[in-house]
């Protein structure tokens, strides 16, 4: 990287360099069984260059590689003309987990066949699963100054699946989470366990007609249907292209007065940011408060063609790719009851839990329609089945207006890498249309 | 290269390793609005090692050539670090040497970036001038891959798949209303594939304005008609997927659900998934296991004659490897995948499929689909209603679903216009994406599917 950092001086280009490295270590279980252990290093540069007004941009992971200045500058000649600049980076530099902690293998393996057994035993099922270390480093510059921001990350992550044939047809479950430092044996456990809690008569079908139901989304419903709703319509890059609806909306109610939406880059997870991939400080702003629009998630460019100051939101998504506005932590204030106690009060309802076919609708206007990968019949507050065979669907914008609750309980999920975690509760909505055989 | 390669893999006496060398030059050009967004070129290149112990791999990356010994000593231990429960002995397989030169008219590294930049404007040009468009985006993009490939048994392969496309995209609005239409083209046939598309970009803004005056889809189980594009992202999701062996080889139930023989469907319906179609998206001449690809049946006449391997799923089971092993690039472990996976032709016509349907859809192009191998959701570009036998007026977001057995045996009739669809895009699974692939069929019709909507 100093060699190409040296090399854009001595040819006085107005450049930023972004440098990431990402080791991983992982462990990973196919159909019960050990399939592989891998160890991986990627690294690479992104380079930005505004060139006679016009921006340029390349890559390589080949970190010594002068060539990426050329095609950066080969890309200014047609790149769009910037109404911004590179800022001053303050020296800073940040970290996140335990860089010193690491995944013992060797210990982990015979409580992973344990848990593969139970799980098979209990459940007549196979098991995928994998346990990772992350170590990432990420390192950014530009022209305006000699200073550099620097964040180390390393997190820990454990994922599992069941797959089984049951008498209710295919069953896929998951679980997944995370910590700041190496996994021990009561962790695993502990992921195991939140993974049977969406086990519950299971093996049982509710037979249901088509027609107007409460659902309760769950955290990952929820992230099929209101996260990826709201996080493209106040995506900067979405607004300044006249693709949002959201477009001059600000200060206007879009959804029910319940919900609350912040970005949080202060929230203790892996997107944990002082600053973003383009050196502007990160804060916690208030996305959606008491169902109102209050802001916008912009970078340095969409913010320039939108005339509104960036909100510190740039990000990349690999050395490879531009910085593009993101939220760092998406989360959705949560309710006072947990799930279960809003459960037991219900006469009937459907518990969403697993969506199949995200983000195949115009979910920009907020439109969605998924099918129902693992869902529950809720009746006089008992589960009482699965529901198969059945579509949800419906509009965020107008059906997030008829909120009933918001559980106490949330989940932390992770998207697009690990470059935005998503918080999110259960959300109980009326009146949602399900089409079912 | 090959010779370092070797090199690298010298001081290994026994059991199975290989390596994968790639370096891939990408370049994307993007306008969006009248704005170039993007025009970049990218240059990545790297290895990563696999060595086999016992039923498990050890896997290993490098991006500099003189740390491939490394990688393999630690791919090495990491194999033998842990011991599977099943020992999997993998069938040995007679060493290949090849070197596969791209079949291509025009290179696309024959093209200077400027003559790709213009492409762009002109298309881009071609689907502005309305006033309800308020976005138009046409992106340009090109892999131009040489992949280098040596394992211990003495294989040596290097084969360039220059991969080249263009896509367009429209948002149009009306009032509150917006609405996205687009196309993207892509394969290894080489620049011709981006040339010449101006009919086909002409379709983008027919669709869009279709899609501003159709009415929502009402919910409800209709007979559908695919098109072609649809019918093979259809058996893409709903059956391909599973038919990939390393859903199926240790579990008894699932195995006893696939097995050979088993009644699929209709008579008329027969699926295969292809590697060898030179030019498509999804053409490999060697999978990452270096298995030469082939034609693979996998529905002959309505019963179940094949599925997709991998050299371990293969051994596992006792078949033969079809040359499905692949990864979306040298940082991943190959894993089980398609190629290029269609319907074969039937006999019916376009009138015959529509007699007879009181209430149904027509539907076209696909925006996507995922599945959970049972069942499985796909959604289309555009559609319309059928209404007494006859096409009638556009509806939209009609997102398909089914339960893929029940589904398969109700496709009653297929039609003779078989097409492939490959794209810029490609297929995902677990954290492989895109892989390219390529998908198509013939129309066909089924009855009972379930169509979300309010």
């Amino acid at each position: 990287m100093e060699r190409i950092v040296s090399e854009a001086k001595k040819k006085e280009l107005n450049y930023e360099v972004f440098f990431t490295k990402e080791e991983t270590k992982s462990l990973n279980f196919e159909q019960s069984e050990l399939k592989d252990i891998s160890h991986k290093i990627i690294e690479g540069i992104g380079v930005r260059l505004i060139h006679n007004g016009r921006m340029g941009a390349s890559s390589s992971n080949n970190v010594s590689n002068l060539e990426v200045l050329d095609f950066a500058l080969n890309s200014a000649r047609f790149g769009k003309e910037v109404q911004f600049t590179f800022p001053e980076l303050p020296h800073h530099s940040e970290s996140f987990g335990d860089a010193k902690s690491e995944l013992e293998f060797e210990k982990l393996y015979p409580v992973i066949n344990e848990i593969v057994r139970y799980l098979e035993n209990k459940y007549q099922g196979k098991v995928d699963l994998s346990l990772t270390q992350m170590k990432l480093y990420q390192k950014l510059t530009n022209y305006r100054c000699e200073n550099y921001i620097e964040r180390n990350t390393t997190f820990f992550d454990f994922g599992l699946s069941l797959f089984s044939v049951t008498s209710s047809g295919f069953l896929i479950t998951y679980s997944w989470s995370w910590k700041k430092s190496g996994l021990t044996s009561d962790d695993l456990w502990n992921i195991t366990r939140k993974m049977e809690q969406t086990l519950v008569n299971y093996d049982k079908i509710a037979k249901i007609t088509s027609g107007r139901y409460k659902v309760i989304f769950s955290p990952y419903a929820l992230l099929s249907t209101l996260g990826i709703t709201i996080s493209s319509g106040v995506n900067g890059f979405n607004l300044a292209r006249r693709m949002s609806p959201l477009l001059s909306k600000l200060n206007e109610k879009i959804l029910n007065e319940k919900i609350n939406i912040t970005d949080d880059p202060n929230l203790d997870t892996p997107s944990k940011r002082g600053f973003d991939d383009e050196g502007l400080r990160t804060a916690k702003r208030s996305i959606i408060e008491n169902g109102t629009l209050k802001d916008y998630i912009l970078n340095l460019d969409s913010a320039a063609e939108l005339k509104m100051n960036p909100t510190g939101n740039g990000i990349r998504y690999s050395f490879s790719s531009l910085p593009l506005p993101g939220f760092h932590n998406f989360a959705v204030q949560e309710g006072e009851r947990s799930l279960k106690d809003i459960i037991r009060g219900m006469d009937n309802a459907i518990l969403f839990l697993i969506p199949i076919g995200e983000g195949q609708s115009n979910i920009i206007m907020g439109d969605y329609s998924l099918n129902v990968g693992l869902g529950y019949y809720v009746e006089n507050g008992e589960i009482v089945g699965r529901v198969k065979d059945t579509m949800i669907s419906g509009n965020v914008y107008t059906d997030f207006q008829e909120v009933l609750e918001i559980s106490k309980d949330t989940e932390l999920l992770m998207s697009r890498g690990y470059n935005t975690f998503f918080n999110l509760p259960f959300i109980i909505v009326d009146n949602v249309s399900v089409t079912t055989k | 290269m090959i010779e370092e390669l070797k090199r690298g893999l010298g001081h290994i006496s026994e059991g199975y390793a290989d390596i994968r060398y790639e370096v891939w030059r990408t370049t994307s050009i993007n306008m969006i609005n009248g704005k170039i967004e993007v025009a970049s070129t990218h240059v990545i290149s790297g290895g990563s090692v696999r060595y086999y112990h016992r039923g498990a791999y050890g896997f290993s990356t490098f991006t500099r050539l003189e740390d491939i010994e490394g990688a393999v000593r630690s791919a090495e231990n990491l194999a033998k670090l842990l011991k599977p429960k099943q020992e999997v002995v993998l069938k040995p397989q007679s060493p290949v040497k090849d070197i596969v030169e791209p079949k291509v008219s025009i290179n696309p590294n024959k093209i200077t970036f400027d003559e790709k930049v213009e492409l762009v404007k002109k298309y881009h040009d071609l689907l502005t001038g309305n006033d309800k468009f308020v976005a138009v985006s046409v992106t340009y993009g090109e892999s131009l891959l040489t992949r280098y490939f040596v394992n211990t048994e003495g294989t040596e392969i290097i084969e360039e798949r220059p991969y080249c496309g263009i896509s367009g995209s429209i948002t149009g609005r009306d009032g509150n209303l917006l609405q996205r239409a687009f196309r993207s083209f892509g394969d290894l046939r080489g620049y011709e594939t981006v040339l010449r598309r101006e009919a086909d970009f002409e379709e983008i803004k027919k669709d869009v304005l279709d899609l501003l005056r159709a009415d929502k889809v009402e919910g409800g189980v209709y007979t559908v008609i695919l098109d072609p594009q649809i019918a093979g992202v259809f058996i893409h999701e709903a059956f391909g997927h599973l038919s990939e062996s390393d859903l199926i080889f240790r579990n008894e139930k699932l195995k006893e659900i696939m097995t050979l023989g088993k009644d699929m469907g209709t008579d008329l319906l027969s699926v295969v998934d292809d590697g060898s179609l030179e030019g498509e998206r999804g053409f490999i001449a060697y999978d990452d296991d270096g298995i030469k690809s082939r034609k693979n049946y996998l529905i002959k006449n309505g019963k179940l004659v094949g599925r997709l391997h991998s050299r371990y799923t293969s051994s596992l089971m006792g078949e033969e490897p079809t040359g499905n092993s692949r990864a979306v690039n040298f940082n991943y472990m190959p894993i089980v995948r398609m190629t290029n996976t269609y319907i074969e032709n039937g006999t019916e016509t376009f009138e015959g499929l529509l007699e007879g349907i009181q209430r149904g859809l027509y539907v076209l192009g696909a925006l996507g689909g995922q599945t959970e191998l049972e069942m499985f959701t796909f959604s289309s570009a555009k559609a319309y209603k059928i209404e007494n036998g006859k096409i009638g007026s556009p509806v939209r977001d009609v997102v398909l679903s089914g339960n893929v057995f029940e589904t398969l045996k109700n496709i009653d009739a297929i039609g003779s216009d078989l097409q492939m669809y490959g794209g810029l895009g490609g297929c995902g699974k677990g954290a492989q994406v895109p892989l390219p692939v390529s998908d198509g069929a013939p129309h066909i019709r089924i009855k009972n599917v379930i169509i979300g909507g309010r």
